[in-house]
């Protein structure tokens, strides 16, 4: 009798350590596999989970909608852009095969409606109702963007219409509100356009689905003079007054030299004529009088080498590079926006909104407010500023060279009757193919004495910026401000 | 009498356990969903009613065998209904018949011992049963070909060659006196199993031997026989992956299940999104997706009750079935005669090893086989087995002196 | 960028704190609760039954006993007496017999009566001879009620109880 109940209670052991190993297993599965694969994008909860609720709509300032969201069953959801293209990048798109982007990743919480109603509310609802909302009824945030659809389109056109890659950016320099952002070439958002054309579109060598706007590193070329003339006039007493000889370019040694444009000789110039005319000599002379590091600093005041606080985008950083003095090409040719420069067209917009704003850089931001579905406003957004980069002194002072350089300069493409219209062009050598042409840059704002409208414009190898990028500016500005 | 209060005191948090999930299901529909609570107040009813039966007039028998296999019922069914509440009226109905069939296995099976007169009876039974579908030629159901369908009636007869299996194994080793008297049950578990790798049936013949391996280890006492066992059954294993195409197939989406995901390995990888998705307290009832995992209701109960009760649920089950293993092997402690015994042990390990197999199958820990969960799954057959089972061991645990 | 649509899509998840799903998370605690609380239950009884050594509890709620209504023809026992039958009495000539009847037409282990599930057995252990209970000579096991008639040899008993 007792043996057996020894053999009873041996097998008994035996199953409970089965038991325990697969309740260990089970265990083990929960913390270290399960968080691996859930995110498995063949995990059809996720998007259940997400489709759920109805997602918010977009719209443009003018509380144009600029995006469409329609429900086909509990389970999925289909979201039209109304802007296609146009406002491809700035919005993002929501795809189950293809992610999030843009916009729409970056208030993706609020645009799901993470509604905040008291737990007694909730309740009173609840029980009056005799059960939860349908799940089909719920609807998530609505976004009232900072965008002007009419600017946005304008930028879209002219930039298409080149045939060239490219961005363009429009802010309010008073407040950071991003008016337009536009990159070329661009794509369908569209879920069935962009399934259909995703081979050829991520494989496409001109890379479409960048956004080129806060993710295109160029050399700002001339544009960044404008950084190199206020570093100057902050650090070199009396250089206003100052009288420069241009001599067409700086020779550094028997195969070295940094000529300016076509070799043009200026003579003898000031600093304001230096920077409408765009001598590289003087700013490359003024460059190594100041030395990399003052330089440097100035760079960094605009937020070169840092990341530039925004709201709503995701900025690059743009580069301002560190030379010895045993560089002196380097740091010549880093003064005029070559060397090692690399800018994206929303830092340069920042270089002249900041002008623009008497020396204030404003936040860049793309959402004005979010309202939730039953017409509450749940967040406002205030314009911040993120630097008092320079004094209103000097930045009055770049105001009358940047004006200077559209009545007499180089960017004269730029003007618009009736309006004074400021800024910089720049035409930057680069790299990227060999023997192409450079590329076209305007950075501007108007109208001078009241700025509503600070843009950059680049069109990759468009030539000089004095062509393409400046009749692209003049176009946006215009569309702007004539409303 | 203490252990009376006990007793009720235990029923008392099973009632709270069945309102409150219904309840919890009353409120997931718009508008509330009154059936649910109906529901809840009859299983209710019909867990206390038994329990009361089989306290006033068996109460030599262990109480807790029926109340264990109420409270798993009762999760398997407040699943159900939230999964399918059509399939939930079946699963009640099930219940009911198992219950009756559990009582009167009580009441009508007199002293077990003489059956074991039968075991020539219970070997052919055995062999009837299991080759029933690879005789008549069942079809394909979920990829196992045990299935026999007569008229509207479809049912597994491997589940009902476990009990005769059992039956007949315990009557033989009872007379077990020396080496020479296993050969006969040796081959008789090697057909069944042969028969079951052919119908694809591969849990079952997993099962059937770990049944048969602890039959025979409480019966000879000596662990050498059990080590002969597993090496046959390795080898057995090894002989069927190199014949059978679908063995080969299991085995490959255990290893690695991720690069057939949207095919052939779509049911386990379900299984597994849908445990994890859970987490350790679940998602709440109704607010899961069960409804992505296939056959979730009967074979992958356990996943959709990890997703939206819990892993913690989950856990919760495998101890209380560890419990009623417990209850039904101590049973096989109070038989007086080796046959008693023996049966005992072949039916607790049965359930004890159903719901190992199943549950590492779902978790992929071992390969996926289409076995149920008892009590919990939705399934006739699985239920009524598994009642029978337990009235066996009810029957048992009532002892002799 | 991968990653950063997989931390979306994951977010999404994180987004469910409001209505429903607060009430549910009561629902979920509980019910976890209260399968546990059973557990812990469950736990304490088998442990409780584990100390007192698999002793099995046998309520005796019914005593029965067997009323002497014919003393035999040995007039081994005197006719009204009772024998009370408590849980299990063995009946037969042998001396290791809880009840002794020395009678030529009483086996050695003549019979027993034993009680399952409050009811009592009379079991007819091969007996030469024979028992008869309410007029009927028995297989082998029948249940016994208060007023039956048993006769063992040339003794008669009434089941009292």
């Amino acid at each position: 009798m007792n043996d057996i109940s020894v053999g009873i209670k041996k097998v008994l052991f035996v199953f409970l350590l089965l038991f325990i190993v697969v309740i260990s297993y089970v265990a083990y599965f929960e913390v270290y596999v399960a968080p691996k694969i859930v995110n498995n994008t063949d995990n059809k909860r996720l998007w259940a989970k997400r489709n759920e609720v109805l997602r918010g709509t977009i719209y443009d300032r003018n509380k144009n909608a600029l995006t469409k969201s329609s429900r086909v069953n509990t389970l999925t959801q289909k979201r039209e852009y109304t802007g296609g293209a146009v406002f491809a990048h700035v919005l993002g798109y929501v795809n189950p095969s293809y992610g999030i982007t843009g916009l729409e990743s970056k208030y993706d919480q609020y645009l799901m409606g993470a509604n905040d109603m008291s737990i007694v509310q909730y309740l009173k609802e609840f029980i009056a109702n005799k059960g939860s909302v349908k799940k089909e009824d719920k609807k998530g945030n609505d976004l009232i963007t900072t965008l002007d659809s009419d600017v946005q389109k304008q930028a879209y056109n002219l930039l298409s219409n080149t045939g060239q890659k490219g961005a363009v950016v429009a802010l309010n320099p008073k407040t950071g509100e991003i008016l337009a952002m536009v990159s070329a070439p661009s794509f369908n958002p569209n879920d069935s356009e962009l399934t259909a054309q995703w081979k050829s579109i991520s494989t496409d060598k001109s890379r479409p689905l960048l956004n080129r706007a806060v993710s295109g590193l160029y050399p700002p070329g001339s544009t960044f003079k404008t950084v190199t003339a206020i570093s100057a006039l902050e650090n070199i007493s009396g250089v206003m007054n100052q009288t420069f000889n241009d001599t067409g370019g700086i020779r550094f040694n028997s195969k070295y030299a940094l000529n300016n444009f076509g070799g043009e000789v200026l003579g003898s110039i000031n600093l304001k004529q230096a920077y409408i005319h765009s001598s590289n000599q003087i700013f490359g002379t003024l460059g190594l009088t100041l030395g990399n590091g003052k330089l440097k600093k100035t760079a960094e005041d605009f937020y070169f080498n840092k990341d530039i606080p925004s709201d709503g985008i995701v900025i690059d950083k743009s580069r301002f590079p560190t030379y010895d003095s045993s560089e002196p090409g380097n740091i010549a040719q880093s003064a005029i926006g070559q060397s090692q420069d690399l800018a994206t067209p929303m830092q340069m917009a920042l270089v002249a909104s900041t002008i623009a704003n008497d020396g204030v850089m404003m936040k860049p931001y793309l959402v004005n407010s979010v309202i939730s579905s039953t017409g509450n406003t749940i967040m406002t957004y205030k314009p911040e500023s993120i630097g008092n980069v320079t004094t209103p002194e000097i930045a009055a002072t770049m105001k009358e060279f940047m004006r200077g350089v559209v009545t007499d300069g180089t960017g004269g493409n730029a003007d618009i009757s009736g309006l004074n219209v400021c800024g910089k062009t720049g035409t930057a050598d680069h790299q990227d193919t060999s023997n192409a042409r450079p590329h076209s840059w305007f950075i501007g704002f108007a109208p001078m004495e009241n700025p509503k409208i600070a843009v950059a414009v680049i069109v990759e190898d468009g030539g000089q910026g004095g062509i393409q990028a400046a009749k692209i500016a003049a176009g946006v500005i215009k569309t702007s401000l004539s409303k | 009498m203490d252990s009376i209060k006990e007793e009720k005191r235990l029923l008392r948090v099973t009632y709270l356990f069945c309102i409150i999930s219904f309840f919890n299901i009353f409120l997931i529909k718009t508008p509330f969903d009154n059936v649910a609570l109906i529901i809840g107040g009859i299983i209710c009813i019909l867990m206390g009613y038994s329990n009361f039966i089989v306290r006033r007039f068996f109460p030599d028998g262990d109480k807790y065998i029926l109340i264990f296999a109420c409270i798993l019922s009762n999760i398997g069914m407040v699943m159900i209904y939230r999964l399918k509440p059509s399939d939930a009226i079946k699963q009640i109905i099930f219940f009911v018949v198992g219950i009756v069939i559990f009582i009167l296995i009580v009441v009508i099976l007199p002293e077990l011992k003489k059956y074991v007169k039968f075991r020539y009876i219970f070997l052919v039974l055995t062999l009837v049963f299991i080759s029933m579908p690879t005789l008549l030629g069942a079809a394909d159901v979920n990829g196992s070909q045990n299935w026999v369908h007569f008229g509207g009636f479809s049912f597994q007869p491997s589940e009902f060659a476990k009990l005769f299996l059992i039956a007949y194994l315990a009557s033989a080793f009872s007379k077990y006196k020396n080496f020479k008297q296993l050969i006969e049950p040796a081959f008789i578990v090697m057909v069944s199993l042969g028969f079951m790798v052919l119908q694809k049936d591969l849990g079952s013949a997993l099962i059937f031997f770990a049944i048969s391996v602890t039959m025979l280890y409480i019966c000879t006492g000596k662990f050498k026989y059990v080590l002969i066992c597993l090496l046959l059954f390795s080898a057995g294993a090894f002989i069927s992956y190199k014949l059978f195409g679908h063995v080969r197939l299991r085995v490959m989406i255990w290893q690695d299940p991720w690069p057939y995901k949207t095919n052939q390995s779509y049911q386990v990888v379900q299984s597994m999104y849908s445990i994890a998705w859970g987490g350790l307290f679940g998602t709440g009832l109704g607010l899961g997706y069960p409804g992505f995992v296939p056959i979730n209701d009967s074979d992958f109960i356990f996943a959709s009750i990890s997703e939206e009760m819990g892993v913690l649920m989950g856990f919760a089950i495998m101890i209380l079935y560890f419990l009623l293993f417990y209850r039904c092997m101590r049973a096989a402690l109070f038989a007086e005669d080796k046959f008693s015994r023996l049966l005992a042990v072949g039916y607790s390990a049965m359930i004890g090893a159903q719901v190992l197999v199943i549950v590492g199958g779902v978790t992929n820990m071992i390969p996926l086989t289409g076995i149920t969960l008892p009590l919990v799954s939705y399934g006739g057959t699985s239920m009524i087995i598994t009642f029978m089972a337990l009235g066996i061991l009810q029957k048992i645990s009532e002892g002799g002196r | 960028m991968k990653c950063l649509i997989l931390n979306n899509l994951y977010l999404g998840l994180v987004l469910e704190t409001s209505g429903f799903s607060k009430l549910s998370l009561i629902f979920k605690i509980f019910i976890i609760a209260v399968i546990y609380l059973i557990i812990a239950f469950a736990l304490r009884i088998m442990y409780k039954d584990m100390k007192s050594g698999d002793k099995k509890r046998v309520k005796i709620k019914r005593t029965f006993g067997l009323e002497v209504v014919d003393g035999g023809m040995n007039n081994m026992v005197r006719k009204g007496s009772v024998i009370p039958i408590d849980r299990e009495v063995t009946i037969g000539r042998k001396e290791d017999n809880t009840v002794v009847l020395a009678e030529e037409y009483i086996s050695g282990h003549h019979a027993r009566i034993y009680m399952k599930n409050n009811n009592y057995i009379f079991e007819d252990l091969n007996s030469t001879n024979g028992t008869i209970v309410n007029g009927q000579k028995i297989q082998e096991k029948v249940y016994i009620r208060p007023g039956d008639k048993i006769e063992i040899g040339t003794i008669v008993f009434k089941v009292i109880g």
